[in-house]
Formats: C-alpha cells, sequence, structure tokens
C-alpha cells in the first residue's frame, strides 16, 4: 500500500519546505503548490487520473494564498466532489474560520505549531478518513 | 418622523378642532364651550410633552377662542380690529409652529450625528480588529518556521552545512519579522525623525526621480510639475519622501496599463496660513465611492496579495497628520484619483528671502519639465 499523495499549499517557501520535511519519513510524495489556483488545479488533475488504482491524497493548506484563499478552493471542492482529508493552516483562527473548516470536516492547526502537532494533525484527518 | 407624529397627534387634532371651532363660529354654530372642555386637558399635555409645540397649539387654539367669545360677546366691535388680532394672532401660532418643527429637525439631525459617531467608533474597533489579523497573518509564518527549524536542530546531530542552512533560515525569517515591525512602527509613527526647513519643490523632484525609472518600467509615464516658488515646508526630508513614494506607489499600482502619473507642486493661500500643496493624479481606475470613506484604514487594499500590505495610505495619513497638514483624495471611477497634501508652510515673503541663498531646481514660470524617459 503506497502512502497517500500530500499535497502542501503554502504561498511561503519556508513553510512548505517546513511541512514536507516533517512529514517527508511517512509521506515521501508530496506536491507543493504556491497559490489557491494551483491547488484547485492539482485536486483536479489528481482526480482525473483515477483508473481504479486511485491513490489517496491529504490536503495541507495555508489560508491566506494569492489567487484564491485555501478556505475558498476547499469549500468548492467539498461541495463539487465531497469530503477530502484536509489540514487546514491559519494564524488568525476566529469564530469563522472554525465554522468553515468544521464544515469541510477538516482539521484546523493555527500558526504556530510544532512539528508533532502537524504529525498529529495529518493523522487525524487520515484516521478520519479511513484512509489506508 | 412617523414616531413624532404619533407623538404629536394629540396637539395636532386640538388646532384642527380650535380651527374648526372658528370656523363653525363663522358659520354661526356655537360650540366654543364644548372645544374649550377638551383644549384645556389637550393643551396640557402638548405642553408637557414640547413647550414649544404647546404653546404653539395652545397659542393657536386661544386666538381661536378669544376671537369667537369676543365676536359672540360685543358684536359691534369693529370688524378690522377683529381680523387684526385674528391675523395676527395666527402669525404667532404659525410661527411658533414652524419653530418647534426647525428645532425639532435639528434634534432629529444631532441625534442622526450622534449615531454617526457611535458607527465611527464602531468603525474604529473593526480596525484594531484588521490590524490584529493582518499582524497575525504577517508575523504567523516567520514564526512557525522559526519555531519548526529550531525543533529540527534539536531533534538529533546534524552535519554542520546542514546546520548552517537552517541557521540561516532562522536568521531570514527574523529579519522577515523585523521588516514587519519596521512598517508596523512607520504606521504608528513612534520612531519620528526631526522636521527640517525644505524646500518642497525640491524635495519632491528627489522622491519623482526614485521612483521614475520603476514607473517606466511599467510603462508609465511620470510627469513633474513644480509650482517654481521655492516655496519652503517644515517637515523630515525622509517623511516627505514617504509621502510622495506611497502616492506615487499607489498611483503606479492603479495604472496596470500604463498611463501618466502627474505629481505636481504648488503654493495656496488661505486667509493667513500659507500651504505648500503636494498633488499626485492617475488615469487609473480610481475608487470605488464605498471604498472611499476607508482609503486610509491600515490594512484596507483592493489590490491583490504581494501587491501592496494595505498600510502606505494609512502611513501617509498619520505622516501628513502629524505634519498639522492635510490629505484629501478625490475620485471619480474609471477617470482615476487624485491626492492632495497640504503641509503648513513659511509665508511667502519669508520664501522670497531665503529662495535668494538658494539656487532654484526649475526657474519659476518655465514649462513644467517632463521627467526623462
Amino acid at each position: 500500500m503506497t502512502a497517500p499523495l500530500l499535497l502542501i499549499a503554502d504561498d511561503d517557501a519556508d513553510m512548505r519546505a517546513l511541512v514536507r520535511s516533517t512529514l517527508r519519513p511517512d509521506y515521501p510524495d508530496a506536491l507543493e503548490v504556491v497559490d489557491g489556483r494551483e491547488l484547485f488545479w492539482q485536486l483536479m488533475r489528481a482526480s482525473f487520473t483515477r483508473d481504479g488504482r486511485e491513490r489517496p491524497i491529504v490536503v495541507i493548506a495555508d489560508i491566506r494564498m494569492p489567487a484564491y484563499t485555501g478556505l475558498e478552493v476547499l469549500d468548492a471542492w467539498h461541495g463539487e466532489q465531497g469530503a477530502l482529508p484536509v489540514v487546514v493552516i491559519t494564524s488568525f483562527p476566529d469564530d469563522d474560520v472554525r465554522a468553515r473548516v468544521a464544515e469541510l470536516g477538516a482539521t484546523l492547526l493555527p500558526k504556530p505549531f510544532t512539528r508533532a502537532r502537524l504529525r498529529q494533525a495529518v493523522q487525524a484527518v487520515r484516521g478520519r478518513r479511513g484512509s489506508p | 418622523m412617523s414616531a413624532w407624529l404619533v407623538r404629536h397627534v394629540t396637539g395636532l387634532s386640538m388646532a384642527a378642532m380650535a380651527l374648526l371651532a372658528y370656523v363653525d363660529h363663522l358659520t354661526g354654530v356655537e360650540i366654543t364651550f364644548v372645544v374649550m372642555t377638551y383644549l384645556a386637558p389637550i393643551a396640557a399635555v402638548t405642553w408637557f410633552r414640547s413647550r414649544r409645540l404647546g404653546l404653539a397649539f395652545a397659542t393657536l387654539a386661544t386666538t381661536c377662542t378669544v376671537l369667537i367669545l369676543i365676536d359672540t360677546a360685543s358684536p359691534p366691535l369693529h370688524a378690522v380690529v377683529l381680523d387684526a388680532i385674528g391675523a395676527y394672532g395666527m402669525f404667532v401660532a404659525v410661527t411658533v409652529l414652524l419653530d418647534a418643527l426647525r428645532r425639532h429637525v435639528e434634534r432629529e439631525r444631532h441625534q442622526r450625528r450622534a449615531a454617526v459617531e457611535q458607527l465611527r467608533h464602531a468603525e474604529r474597533l473593526n480596525v484594531i480588529g484588521t490590524l490584529a489579523a493582518g499582524v497575525a497573518h504577517e508575523l504567523g509564518t516567520p514564526l512557525n518556521v522559526i519555531s519548526g527549524t529550531a525543533e529540527l536542530l534539536g531533534e538529533r546531530p546534524l552535519a554542520p552545512d546542514r546546520v548552517r542552512k537552517h541557521a540561516d533560515l532562522i536568521l531570514r525569517q527574523t529579519e522577515k519579522i523585523t521588516a514587519i515591525i519596521r512598517h508596523l512602527l512607520d504606521f504608528g509613527r513612534r520612531g519620528g525623525t526631526p522636521a527640517a526647513d525644505l524646500d518642497l519643490d525640491e524635495a519632491v523632484r528627489r522622491s519623482v526621480e526614485l521612483l521614475a525609472a520603476m514607473a517606466r518600467k511599467r510603462s508609465i509615464d511620470v510627469r513633474f510639475e513644480p509650482a517654481g516658488t521655492s516655496q519652503r515646508v517644515r517637515a523630515s526630508s525622509r517623511e516627505l519622501e514617504q509621502v510622495v513614494s506611497n502616492l506615487m506607489l499607489n498611483g503606479i499600482q492603479a495604472m496596470p496599463r500604463g498611463g501618466t502619473l502627474r505629481v505636481a507642486t504648488a503654493t495656496e493661500q488661505r486667509g493667513d496660513a500659507v500651504y505648500g500643496v503636494i498633488s499626485v493624479s492617475d488615469e487609473g481606475d480610481g475608487i470605488a465611492e464605498e471604498h472611499l470613506p476607508y482609503i486610509f484604514d491600515p490594512f484596507f487594499t483592493t489590490k491583490g496579495v504581494g501587491e501592496g500590505t494595505g498600510l502606505g495610505l494609512s502611513v501617509t495619513y498619520g505622516i501628513v497628520n502629524d505634519w498639522g497638514g492635510r490629505i484629501e483624495v478625490t475620485s471619480r471611477p474609471g477617470h482615476g484619483a487624485t491626492f492632495v497634501v497640504r503641509i503648513p508652510a513659511y509665508a511667502a515673503s519669508a520664501a522670497r528671502g531665503r529662495s535668494n541663498q538658494n539656487t532654484q531646481p526649475w526657474p519659476g514660470g518655465e514649462l513644467a519639465p517632463t521627467m526623462p524617459r
């Protein structure tokens, strides 16, 4: 069983590198995207290449990104395609953000987080989806 | 207004009744006694609700009643005298009534003003919230990278070059945080620089030159139109540079398809006060009317991520305020925007005296030079 593909969406390169290096032992394959538009395209591509041997995805997305925010993309995806295992990263988790993240069935990870906390959050969303 | 009508409907009906009684009297029907029994209590109630309105109705009613009584009691009394008393009474009544209405409208206007003031306060609180969110967003990422990298360094021994790489990363992030803090300090105007006696044209020209190259890259033609009066203003040159470049940057970013950015200076006399004026006009899409009240608010931006922090114009606003100056913006959607800064200046005579000691960058009266392309 291959490990799920990690989709890391953040406009800050250092942040993407930190997330990637933290999760590398469990998730060797990761794709980095820098804005909301690219996140959407990568989600589309992943869904179109499904051929019976579909590979599960785990999304780790920042909210504040150029083009579209992480929440806008995930909301749209949720409405069209259904739930995804998602960890939403933000430095300003207000009530509105909490409510929207809960609606998505995602896990909220406020910045700054420890590496252990990130691993836990990813583990939690995978468990919830019943992914392998 | 409708609430007001309901409140005073008794008074109005009373006045109507008094008028009716007068008319009835003229037609020969005697109902004075009935009217009076209604009038007295109603007038009292109205009086306690609103002195002036009560006075108006009472005067109106009394005039009618007196006319009826006099006319009934002594029919031979001369009709002209009666008419005069009636006309005068009506005049007083209508005047007082109008006065009462005017006062009422004024009171309502005052209440509305208080409500607007309250709204502004709420907006200010909103600004603080926006500011907090902005700071959290800006600082969250570098802080997280620092803490994560530090964790990484502490987890297990690493090769020296890896350690060096991580240390560099931490340094870079702290620089990022320092830059954000510097911006915030600029915004809060905590580190003011001393004001000096500046030649307005000269100081603005320096800032224009700084940004002309950047504007050209975006196919924007910068035109500088100095007043040529060697007007002197009291401001710090660093701050003046910041104000002009912030306004120019704003104009440049407002013209993604290129165009002409005009920067002009002038001297303006308003009563005894003299102002050095800087105006910056772009040919962009202009500012939507609903955005105008927020244009100087911190973190208010209509630009995309990475284009502006939303602090530029509020920093500018703060600086100009510190000078005791004013900044205004006019805009028509589709026709660009013009920012006008007025800085308290020295009187023209003082400026002339000083100008002799300085070489003038642009001789007065000469055609405005255009920045070299």
